[in-house]
Parts: structure tokens; C-alpha cells; sequence
């Protein structure tokens, strides 16, 4: 889907009752001057995190997937008083949320340095159901 | 009539979060530096939670740089409410400040983006 007005529009993936993902392309941005990368990197970044939640719901559950690994509310989605912001530097999980109001990232920061955690690659495989033969 | 159950008892569950969530708004805040030099920005950030420092990548002439924040969309403001301070500093070594009020004034017609200009900083340092 594109977002055609400057107002940040989430994409979802509850992963329940049928309803599809949506991943939201937010072109609107351009009217407000932001630079086309970062519009295209925001996507990719946003999708790739969306797509995740399928992978966390088959594993684990609405807990899981809806709580980002323990750093947000499951219902409420907002973000746990535990929850810290943003690191200084290092790796960024793709699928946990941080709070801002303690750190804020900067544009290039959330695209360079997010990556799905070995272990979310492991849930990944894990759900695929390969059947190995040794 | 079970089924009918179970839907509307997660349709309450879905529906509950995404009218909350909706609460809770992405921004991306932007710097636009509309001089003929490189720039280079500093934001500082004052909350509850102390006092922080974002330094952005350096910003080419007519380009942006940019920070990502979240904040309550009953928050009217849409520029970051943490945002306290902007320094930007040119090749010459000249360095405009805008506080909140400036802040303010500079993103009122374009949402949450500032724009630096040259005139800026010849107010600041003269030619």
C-alpha cells in the first residue's frame, strides 16, 4: 500500500483471524522534503519487521509477537517502562521495539544496524519444518 | 453460534490495541539544510529521562538529514516535543542555535521539518 499524505501510517501484521499484513510504503513523506532513500530504506526496514511477526506468532503466540519479545505491552503496544532506548552503537533487534523518549536513533542507525537475532533465524528454520537427513 | 463467540472475542482483541495503538504516532524529523555548504547538527534532546545529545551525519547542501521518534498524536506539535535545542555549524566554523521558541517558529509551516538557510548564518557570523 502507498501512503500518498505526510502522516506516518503503520503497516501491521496481526497474524489473526485471516486479516492480511500490510506493508506501507509512505511516498507522502516526499511532500515534506524527506529524502528518497530514506523513504525506501524505511520500507524495507518496516517490512522485513512486519514479516517477522508471521514468524514469532507460529512460534510463540500473541505474546510474542504482539509483545516484540517482551519489550512492548501485547495489547496495548506501547512500549514497557523497562524497555530502554536506542544503543549508542552495536546491534539493533529488528523485531523489539525501544523507547525513543529515552533515546532517539538517528535515520541511518535503525536501517544499518538492525538485524534479525540468531535466534529469531533459528525460529525461522525451526518453523519452516525441514526435515533433515542425516 | 460458538463461532460467533469466538469472532467478536477476537475481534474486541484486535480491535482494542489498533484503536490504542493509533495513539502512539511515528515521525520522522527532518533537517533540511538549504545553504550551499555542508552542515553539520546537533540536536539535543530534554526529558523526563535527562538530557541527550544526537549528533546526524554531516548534511550536503540541499539535502536532509533525519532523526525517528514517537510520540502521543494528543501531543499537538508534531516536531519532537523532547527536542530542546538544534546547533548546526558550518564549513567556516560558524554555529547557529535554535532553541525551543525558534524551534517552533522555524517548523510552523512545514510540520516537522526545520530548514536552515544561509541567511541564518550570516545573521549569526556576518558574510
Amino acid at each position: 500500500m502507498i501512503e500518498n499524505s505526510p502522516d506516518y501510517a503503520r503497516s501491521m501484521n496481526p497474524s489473526i483471524l485471516g486479516i492480511d499484513a500490510s506493508f506501507i510504503y509512505q511516498k507522502g513523506l516526499l511532500k515534506l522534503g524527506a529524502p528518497i532513500k530514506l523513504i525506501d530504506d524505511d520500507f524495507k526496514l518496516v517490512s522485513a519487521h512486519e514479516f517477522g511477526h508471521s514468524v514469532l506468532m507460529y512460534v510463540g503466540g500473541i505474546s510474542l509477537s504482539w509483545g516484540h519479545k517482551g519489550s512492548t505491552n501485547a495489547l496495548l503496544q506501547n512500549v514497557k517502562s523497562s524497555t530502554p532506548g536506542y544503543p549508542e552503537k552495536g546491534k539493533i533487534d529488528l523485531m523489539k521495539y525501544y523507547n525513543t523518549n529515552k533515546r532517539e536513533p538517528d535515520a541511518s542507525q535503525r536501517v544499518n544496524d538492525s538485524i534479525a537475532m540468531e535466534i529469531d533465524i533459528k525460529r525461522l528454520i525451526w518453523s519452516s519444518e525441514i526435515s533433515w537427513k542425516i | 453460534m460458538e463461532n460467533l463467540r469466538l469472532y467478536y472475542k477476537y475481534s474486541l482483541i484486535i480491535l482494542i490495541p489498533l484503536l490504542l495503538n493509533a495513539c502512539t504516532n511515528t515521525y520522522w524529523g527532518l533537517i533540511e539544510n538549504n545553504t550551499n555548504n555542508v552542515i553539520n547538527v546537533k540536536l539535543t534532546f530534554i526529558n523526563e529521562y535527562g538530557t541527550r545529545f544526537l549528533e546526524l551525519k554531516p548534511v550536503k547542501s540541499k539535502e536532509s538529514g533525519a532523526w525517528y521518534y514517537e510520540q502521543s498524536s494528543f501531543i499537538i506539535t508534531k516536531i519532537d516535543k523532547n527536542l530542546s535545542m538544534v546547533e548546526a555549524t558550518n564549513n567556516k566554523g560558524c554555529t547557529i542555535s535554535f532553541n525551543r521558541t525558534a524551534i517552533d517558529k522555524n517548523v510552523e509551516n512545514h510540520r516537522q521539518k526545520i530548514v536552515i538557510k544561509t541567511q541564518d548564518f550570516i545573521d549569526a557570523c556576518g558574510e
